[in-house]
């Protein structure tokens, strides 16, 4: 028998790598800190270049993994230390109460009906709200509820408990604790994925003092059926459709001031962002300001053709200085040099989004990766082993290694199975 | 001909072909390492992404400045740099270089480009040999050295009590030096004009009339260059306000200074008494303390070097800096030496007034002081430049 394999990080990038580890016979536990898998992707309305829709691509992976007889899904939980070397790692995981039981949930969602109390969002970023007792989106995997013990009457105030009277199978369970499990593994993928950088980093944008600048990740959800809006892109400050949306590139991206680093995904799907809202209100203005449009993935620059042309999206050459908010109308005038002209301009848009660069999730806590000068994880040989790191047996997929987009993230996972495989097969290859 | 690209963008390829109109610039490949061992050191840098002209508060539409200028420089477009007003049209207030986000120091840049500028404009390129460490020192000490030698052998005998200038040297001589030398620098003033309009003119702003648009030059001295000059109001768009303070009181107390000496200069300088105080010395203490407390400002600035402008000092700034320094000081402390009849004290800070206001004026439209001259006239110019684009476009009437 292979020994198992851990997959930290249940994104695109993990997913992917659980399923090729568990395709080859090989036991794969997939662990992920929230409630349910599929990580960033599944906040995106659709993917570049193909403009496909994120979760009907996305979804049945997930499934595949919940239904894969060989793959041990653990989620809501934290690895909290990594012992060993290669071939035999001790992992120690907390896996954090639901206060629900997982073996009895149906899923019906008659608990989340009830809950009296709602909360901003996170999967949503805060443009929406949720009940206390929630799944993070409808598609989740598993579509097991979760009490958010931080909000919950019951925790909070000790009343309520409306959940655990409504809940036809007796699922909710308030005395759960925290658990931790062990597992011994023969390698381990960290596939933990980014975060957005502040944007308020870059105050002459004004981020969070205006209403209506939102960053790229918050136009996705805006844009996005499942998002608050119901697909519906709205201004923040009169909840109407904006006649013209400025999108800047480069924020806290390539300065090095905040971070010297390209994100590398930005100017794709800006493009892409710009395209999608051109297809939801037909007359929209769209301008996207950059500095350089790398545009480098197959099929991209097609793309951008497209969005150029048969979209009719702009294209300025010059990095905005500044936005200032119109006091009655809750415009933005962008402050910008078109760098190909050479004229100082201002140009007034109803929204502002910011693609805002990202940096690697922190694994320090729970495993000692040394990272390289970039922020992100150190590679054992970035030219011909762009997925070991410098700890024997341990591989990384997906942003962790540096920023990436999707088909990207996912040709590095398949590859990280493959190493990873290699050591759980050990004398049984 | 047209070809549609993909992404059905038409491109009209005759325009891709054509021969640029007008002349061809001509590129100095070394222009960039010039103006990096001028101070630009980290010009490489810049990606031209426009943040600087974006953020700065004087850069305005058709006068872009520093990115285009930055570009310029890159390419060793050196006709285009030199032809560019808007070099003088920047205070150095730094913002382009906090906010670029490859820390290329645009502001630093602009300093650089000055001071090649300065070199540049200066007939016979004197000004080259004040941008040069080494050939400076020399001269300085060498001009320094001239004035000393030149006093000291119109040595008279000095009375001590009390103290009477007159009688270390006659006045008569100060009064021909002082004429022979406003007559050079005037010159020179005139000379670096011409060669300052030769280049703005005949590049950027090809189609405007030296002499037939009279009209125009005369409102625009008017209403622009005098009131920049005078009342420097563009100074206080910059954030920090205390520049502007000590940029004018040095400024004015320069001005005062002169038309004090001015006064002296015509009445003759042995008929002034001490007492009662004649009101031409207490304009000239006035401004005299106006000028020293600017010189100051700025040279405690540089050394702290706590804010951008004043970060990385060239050495030419340090020399004019001091010298502005010294030259209040000495004049102040002479003053009040003469007042309090001390005479060895007076006659000592005599000589170092006069030697150091000599270099001073001597080399004002070589060195760094020269910026008096060509920031009000790029502005005059540009001015110009742009009332008559306005008229223009208007059409014929």
């Amino acid at each position: 028998m292979p020994k198992p394999v851990l997959v930290i990080g249940g994104g695109i990038a993990g997913i992917q790598a659980a399923l090729d580890l568990a395709d080859q016979g090989i036991k794969t536990y997939l662990v992920d800190r929230s409630p349910s898998i599929g990580g960033r992707m599944a906040q995106l309305d659709k993917t570049f270049p193909t403009l496909d829709c994120a979760s009907c691509i996305l979804t049945p992976k997930m499934v595949s993994v919940a239904k894969h007889e060989n793959i041990e899904l653990v989620t809501y939980a934290e690895v909290q230390e990594v012992t060993g070397s290669s071939g035999d790692f001790t992992v120690k995981v907390l896996k954090k109460p639901r206060y629900v039981e997982a073996d009895k949930c149906l899923g019906c969602g008659e608990c989340i009906t009830k809950c009296p109390l709602s909360v901003p969002d996170e999967f949503n970023l805060g443009m929406g709200k949720r009940k206390v007792i929630y799944w993070p989106f409808p598609q989740a995997v598993p579509l097991i509820a979760t009490i958010d013990a931080e909000h919950c009457l019951y925790f909070t105030k000790n009343v309520c408990k409306v959940c655990e009277r409504f809940c036809p199978t007796e699922a909710i369970n308030f005395k759960q604790k925290p658990e931790t499990v062990q597992l011994n593994v023969a390698s381990i993928i960290v596939a933990t994925g980014f975060q957005l950088l502040d944007p308020t980093l870059m105050p002459t944008y004004g981020y969070g003092r205006y209403a209506n600048v939102r960053t790229s990740l918050e136009f996705e959800r805006l844009v996005s059926a499942t998002g608050p809006t119901a697909g519906e892109i709205v201004r923040a400050s009169d909840k109407k459709h904006p006649a013209s949306i400025a999108f800047i590139q480069c924020v806290c991206s390539r300065d090095v001031r905040i971070n010297p680093n390209c994100s590398a995904f930005c100017c794709t799907a800006s493009v892409k962002q710009a395209v999608l809202a051109k297809e939801h209100i037909p007359d929209v203005d769209c301008t996207i300001f950059y500095m350089d449009l790398r545009a480098f993935g197959k099929g991209y620059q097609e793309f951008y053709d497209r969005a150029r042309g048969e979209f009719g999206v702009e294209f300025v050459r010059g990095r905005p200085a500044k936005i200032e908010e119109v006091p009655g109308s809750k415009n933005l005038v962008v402050t910008y040099e078109d760098t190909y002209s050479g004229r100082l301009t201002n140009k007034e848009v109803e929204m502002v989004v910011l693609a805002v660069g990202v940096k690697m999730n922190p694994v320090q806590q729970f495993i000692d990766l040394p990272l390289d000068d970039d922020g992100y994880v150190k590679l054992a040989e970035p030219c011909l082993d762009p997925i070991s790191t410098s700890v024997d047996g341990v591989f990384v997929a997906g942003v962790v290694a540096g920023a990436k987009d999707i088909p990207d993230s996912v040709t590095q996972a398949s590859a990280a199975a493959m190493k990873a495989s290699i050591l759980a097969m050990g004398d049984h290859a | 001909m047209n070809q549609i690209l993909p992404g059905s963008q038409t491109v009209q390829l005759e325009k891709l072909t054509a021969r640029p109109e007008g002349p061809l610039t001509k590129i100095d490949p070394y222009l960039a390492s010039k103006l990096q061992k001028l101070g630009a050191t980290r010009l490489a840098l810049c990606y031209n992404c426009g943040t600087c002209t974006a953020i700065c508060p004087l850069s305005k539409e058709k006068v872009e400045f520093p990115r285009t200028l930055i570009r310029y420089a890159i390419l060793g477009a050196e006709e285009k740099l030199l032809a560019s007003p808007a070099l003088w049209l920047c205070y150095y207030c730094g913002e382009c270089s906090d906010s670029c986000p490859r820390d290329a120091e645009p502001g630093e840049f602009m300093m650089a480009a000055r001071r090649y500028a300065i070199e540049k404009y200066s007939i016979g390129r004197v000004a080259s040999v004040f941008y040069n460490p080494v050939v400076s020192t020399v001269s300085l000490i060498a001009v320094t050295l001239v004035a000393l030698l030149g006093i000291l052998t119109m040595k008279g005998t000095p009375t001590f009590s009390p103290p009477n200038l007159q009688s270390l040297f006659s006045f008569q001589i100060i009064h021909d030096v002082g004429l022979w030398l406003g007559a050079i620098v005037a010159l020179s003033v005139f000379a670096n004009i011409a060669i300052m309009t030769k280049h703005v003119r005949f590049s950027a702003n090809k189609e405007l009339p030296l002499f037939a648009r009279s009209k125009i030059w005369v409102s625009n001295l008017v209403s622009s260059v005098i009131r920049e000059s005078l009342g420097q109001l563009d100074y206080l768009k910059c954030t920090n306000k205390n520049r502007y303070v000590a940029h004018m009181a040095l400024f004015w107390g320069f001005i005062g200074l002169a038309i004090a000496t001015s006064i002296d200069f015509i009445i003759g300088l042995g008929k002034i008494p001490l007492y009662p105080v004649p009101p031409q010395r207490v304009l000239g203490i006035l401004s005299g303390l106006g000028l020293t407390a600017g010189a100051a400002y700025y040279f405690y600035k540089r050394l702290r070097r706590s804010e951008r402008h004043a970060k990385s000092s060239h050495f030419t700034d340090w020399i004019f800096v001091t010298l502005m320094l010294l030259a209040g000081i000495s004049g102040l402390l002479l003053t009040f030496s003469l007042y309090l009849t001390s005479a060895l004290a007076a006659y000592s800070l005599y000589l170092i007034h006069l030697v150091i206001v000599f270099d001073l004026v001597a080399m004002a439209p070589f060195t760094k002081f020269a910026h008096a001259l060509y920031r009000p006239l790029a502005i005059w110019l540009n001015q110009a430049a742009m009332s008559y684009n306005k008229l223009a476009a208007r059409g014929p009437r």
